[in-house]
């Protein structure tokens, strides 16, 4: 062996690499509730590394009976910041951190929270797309796929990014928890008269939680663009077009907050726990293998909705002797 | 409140055991799944990064330490299986490539078709009609093809449905929204649509019309035969009026008719004979006029038919069945044909059959826009649950709802979807499918099209082809991706991999090729070519390793053989633009010029060597290592005969001997040092030659 890092004090379930264009550095999950970082000192002989930096994933820590930690890093070169995505432990939360300076992570988005262990959890390639996937595996047998806008994006009039029109506001002003840098009373959806025509509600991750409680602090964190043109969400073409979300929310001044919507909930069998998701190297493909020992391969239709379209069973088939 | 969609797209796996596939041989046994799990085992994979291949194999849920000991391991444990979604069959290459070409012409096409905006929708639709032209024909040559397989398993089957299907589709897409475009043409859809039904439907089959009117039967050869009955209406239906005549004409004089049925069999065949055909010259009015006449007499025809049908019922029937079924197929032929919509459905087998009929006999001039109407109408008579996803993509493409002919036609086949989404979008159709989909439809056909195209060691080019001619930004990305990884197992796709990049100019992927293919033949030992790539991508620092490995080899082996790489390199690089700094790198003129030096010198040509070696010097191009052999190299040329140095040269001879020394004095560096004794020859050497040269000049 090269090296051994052993700062962990419990088991160490997920460990990656970071993207090829940031430095050379190396993350760990433990179920002791912290995620390290770990650069080699020597690039060229690797035999040794030091810490540095640390997420403190579980504030007060966590054992091994707590459940385990997964993360997976953002491998997008076009992010002005290096992010990471940690699921899983107490609470079952999932949480996107972003590093100011070489040491520092800060959080800047909760996901999602579950009633179920998160076992592993996948940041797809971005490929040109306009915003990050991230696929979630759980205990409770169910794949959540999310789309998730750390900046603000530049979407022109035609572009959509959702088929659904959602539902008016749902969104609570008192569980902003950990987004940083709304204002009080911002839903941006205040303002009455939207409420009738409201097809540019926008909700996180409120309605992904399919066994959570209505009040967990999951964060739905509206998006505000400044001076970007609002996506148009209408499904099939509305003939009064886009809305403009200048109506009454009074964008000006108001700092960007990123944002994410479940676009996907696949359920295999609730009694049976999604052990592994990864997405291919284009983001076009999500396998996942669970333990009635299937692995299924999903994709995203035209219309925007995630469909099995493969599955393998290392079982044997009743004709095998 | 309307009814709308909560944000989430929840779906649940329902799906039969058997449409699993299942490892061969299983990990364990069928049925103990549960049991399985419970022992700390759970399924792991890895995908491949080209191909989307998935390596499965069995892991564990707790830590080794947390188990106890005595833990059973089995076989199935350390076995690791490799699987992936079947890529195209073989069958297909010859109709891939066939396409994939027209695709790429159809693409050029209209980006020239859209620089030239004067002519360009008269170009644009003509060059459209080609094009699809050339699509359905090498459908129709893969149905062929596949039908002159004998014996015939199940695949094949399916592939030659699915062809026809495609066929019929496409088809009918060009009908609708290319020929009745086409600037010229008369813009009825009706003829069109009877072709297309025709065409793709054939009714009555060849073979029963050689089984009836084979072999020249007489008329009371026909008129006994069963199925003649049936084949008149089938004629009729599907607007073959000419061929109805002539039987009709055959049949007449046929003893086991009844009178009645000879005169109207005659009557009609002549009826047949007159019916209306539209043309482009004619005016739509007089057009309508003599079909409304024509009409008329159909109408008589029927009346008069149905009235001896329903007042001679009892006395044919003691006559004969015969009869009667003569009297009634042509009271249903001429009902049919004066456009009579029940008569229609009562004899339509297929709702095609039912929509030609429809169109050809009531409504004559229908543009497309009837389409919609009259599809309604007729598909509430049909179960829909027995439509195959065939029937739902005309329908919708009748329906002109694009957005559903779209999904359905992505069931039919992935080819299909992504090529005629890229038709569509060509004749401008497609932005109102923009407006509903989530994604561009035609960069996601496309795109997964490409992608399933990569892992296949044939079609991976055209693969790369679809990826880029999306002209979407996340084509290229993909594209790009996908392209590095590429496995470049010859010289030749090594070539064809880079062509891609220069073409799609990826120049960071070519970069990186380039790199790689470098750092491979360094390690092979073909430096010439090595030098080259890492010249491509101005790695000088590559070279540089590269020419003093070359140089190490000269000195430890004492013979230089290297002259053919540097030819060949230098050759190469004056051929190609993007290396022109590779001439003016220094350690490759260097060791080119050392080259001309030997081989003067071995020719005997000592004073043109010595020049060259001079100017070596001079030129300051030759490596610190590197000078102590220079000058010992110039110990012969300062001691032979003829006199080779002037004494300016050997000044400076003398002058880099010096800066050497002192070098070697200042940092104690090793590089080049010589010999105490051959410094020593060198100066005497230098001293002799400049007295002789004193004296010579």
């Amino acid at each position: 062996s090269v090296s051994v890092l052993n700062e962990s004090t419990c088991a160490v379930h997920s460990i990656a690499f970071a993207p090829e264009y940031i430095h050379l550095a190396l993350a760990a999950a433990s179920s002791d509730g912290r995620v390290r970082f770990y650069s080699p000192t020597d690039v060229i002989g690797l035999t040794n590394w030091t810490a540095s930096g640390s997420i403190e994933f579980i504030p007060g820590g966590a054992s091994d009976s707590d459940g385990p930690l997964c993360l997976s890093w953002c491998k997008s070169r076009f992010s002005t910041k290096s992010m990471i995505v940690i699921g899983g432990s107490k609470g079952n939360k999932v949480k996107v951190y972003q590093r100011d300076n070489v040491q520092q992570w800060d959080e800047i988005y909760q996901l999602d929270s579950y009633d179920a262990f998160v076992l592993d959890i996948d940041w797809a390639p971005s490929m040109g797309r306009s915003y990050h996937l991230i696929a979630t595996a759980c205990s409770d047998g169910h794949i959540r796929i999310y789309k998730f806008w750390p900046e603000p994006t530049h979407l022109s009039a035609e572009l959509t990014d959702s088929l659904f029109i959602r539902e008016g506001d749902e969104f609570d002003n008192e569980e902003l928890g950990s987004a940083p840098h709304v204002e009080a009373g911002n839903g941006g959806y205040s303002d009455e008269s939207d409420v009738d025509d409201d097809e540019d509600g926008e909700d996180a991750s409120d309605e992904g939680s399919s066994d959570s409680d209505s009040d967990d602090d999951s964060d739905g964190s509206t998006s505000e663009s400044g001076d970007d043109a609002r996506p148009d969400r209408s499904g099939r073409a509305k003939g009064s077009g886009k809305k403009s979300k200048a109506k009454g929310d009074g964008g000006a001044g108001k700092a960007w907050v990123p944002r994410s919507e479940l676009v996907g909930d696949l359920i295999v069998d609730p009694q049976v726990p999604i052990r592994r998701v990864r997405w291919n190297s284009t983001g076009t493909l999500l396998v996942s293998s669970s333990d009635d020992g299937v692995a299924r391969m999903w994709k995203m239709s035209v219309n925007g909705t995630w469909r099995e379209i493969a599955a393998i069973t290392a079982e044997k088939s009743s004709a095998e002797a | 409140m309307q009814n709308r969609h909560t944000g989430t797209d929840r779906f649940v796996v329902s799906r039969d055991k058997e449409a699993v596939t299942h490892l061969s041989p299983g990990l364990f046994p069928a049925g103990r799944q549960s049991e399985w799990s419970a022992q700390n085992r759970t399924l792991i994979f890895s995908i491949h990064p080209l191909n989307n291949k998935t390596a499965l194999a069995v892991g564990g849920k707790k830590t080794r330490e947390s188990l106890g000991n005595d833990t059973l391991t089995f076989d199935q444990d350390q076995r690791v299986h490799i699987c992936g979604i079947s890529t195209e069959s073989d069958s297909r290459l010859a109709f891939i490539n066939d396409t994939h070409a027209v695709f790429v012409a159809l693409q050029q096409l209209m980006e020239e078709a859209d620089v030239d905006d004067s002519t360009a929708s008269a170009v644009g639709i003509k060059g459209l009609v080609k094009m699809s032209v050339l699509y359905r024909e090498a459908m129709q040559r893969q149905s062929r093809v596949l039908a002159d397989i004998g014996d015939p398993n199940e695949f094949i089957k399916e592939e030659a449905e699915t062809f026809q299907a495609m066929h019929a589709v496409w088809h009918l897409l060009e009908i609708i929204y290319l020929t009745t475009n086409t600037p010229g043409l008369s813009t009825s859809i009706v003829p069109h649509f009877m072709e297309w039904l025709n065409a793709n439907f054939p009714a009555p089959l060849a073979e029963d019309a050689h089984r009836i009117a084979g072999g020249s039967p007489t008329a009371d050869d026909l008129a006994r035969n069963e199925l003649l009955w049936p084949y008149l209406k089938k004629l009729a239906l599907r607007g073959h009026v000419s061929v109805l005549g002539n039987m009709l004409e055959r049949l007449a004089p046929s003893q086991l008719l009844s009178a009645s049925a000879a005169r109207w069999a005659r009557s009609l065949s002549q009826l047949c004979r007159k019916m209306p055909l539209s043309s482009s010259e004619e005016t739509a009015g007089s057009f309508n006029s003599r079909w409304r006449q024509w009409n008329e007499e159909l109408r008589g025809h029927a009346t008069a038919i149905g009235s001896l049908l329903g007042g001679a019922g009892e006395k044919d029937e003691s006559a004969g069945g015969d009869k009667d079924k003569a009297l009634e197929t042509l009271f249903a032929i001429s009902e049919v044909m004066r456009g009579d919509l029940d008569a229609i459905a009562a004899e339509g087998e297929i709702w095609q059959d039912i929509m030609g009929a429809t169109l050809l006999y009531s409504e004559p001039t229908a543009q497309a826009d009837r389409l919609p109407a009259l599809v309604g109408a007729i598909i509430e008579q049909f179960e829909e649950s027995a439509f195959t996803e065939l029937d739902r993509a005309l329908v919708a493409l009748l329906n002109h709802d694009l957005a559903e002919f779209l999904v359905h036609c992505d069931h039919i086949d992935h080819w299909l979807s992504a090529h005629i989404s890229d038709l569509m979008d060509h004749i401008s159709v497609l932005d109102i499918c923009r407006r509903v989909f989530v994604v561009d439809p035609r960069e996601h056909y496309l795109m997964a099209l490409g992608e399933s195209y990569l892992g296949h060691e044939d079609l991976w080019r055209v693969g790369l082809d679809y990826l880029g001619l999306c002209r979407t930004v996340a084509g290229a990305l993909v594209m790009e991706e996908y392209v590095t990884r590429i496995p470049l197992d010859s010289d030749r796709k090594a070539e064809q991999v880079l062509r891609v990049c220069e073409v799609y100019k990826l120049d960071c992927a070519r970069d990186r090729i380039h790199r790689q293919l470098g750092r491979q033949k360094w390690q092979r030992g073909r430096l010439g070519a090595a030098i080259a790539h890492f010249a491509q991508v101005c790695d000088h620092d590559s070279i540089g390793l590269i020419c003093d490995q070359i140089w190490n080899a000269y000195i430890s082996s004492g013979e230089l053989t290297y002259g053919p790489t540097i030819d060949g390199v230098m050759a190469s690089s004056s051929l190609s633009e993007g290396s022109g700094s590779l001439l003016h790198h220094e350690r490759l003129q260097f060791l080119s010029k050392y080259r001309d030096f030997h081989e003067l010198y071995a020719a005997g040509d000592f004073v043109e060597a010595g020049k060259v070696l001079l100017s070596i010097l001079l030129c300051e191009i030759a490596p610190a290592y590197a000078l102590g052999d220079l000058l010992v190299d110039s110990i012969p040329l300062l001691e032979g005969d003829t006199l080779v140095f002037s004494s300016e040269d050997t000044f400076e001879l003398m002058r880099v001997a010096e800066s050497l020394a002192q070098a070697h004095m200042k940092q104690s560096q090793q590089d080049g040092a010589i010999d105490r004794s051959e410094m020593n020859i060198f100066n005497v050497a230098c001293t002799r030659n400049l007295a002789r040269s004193f004296v010579m000049f």
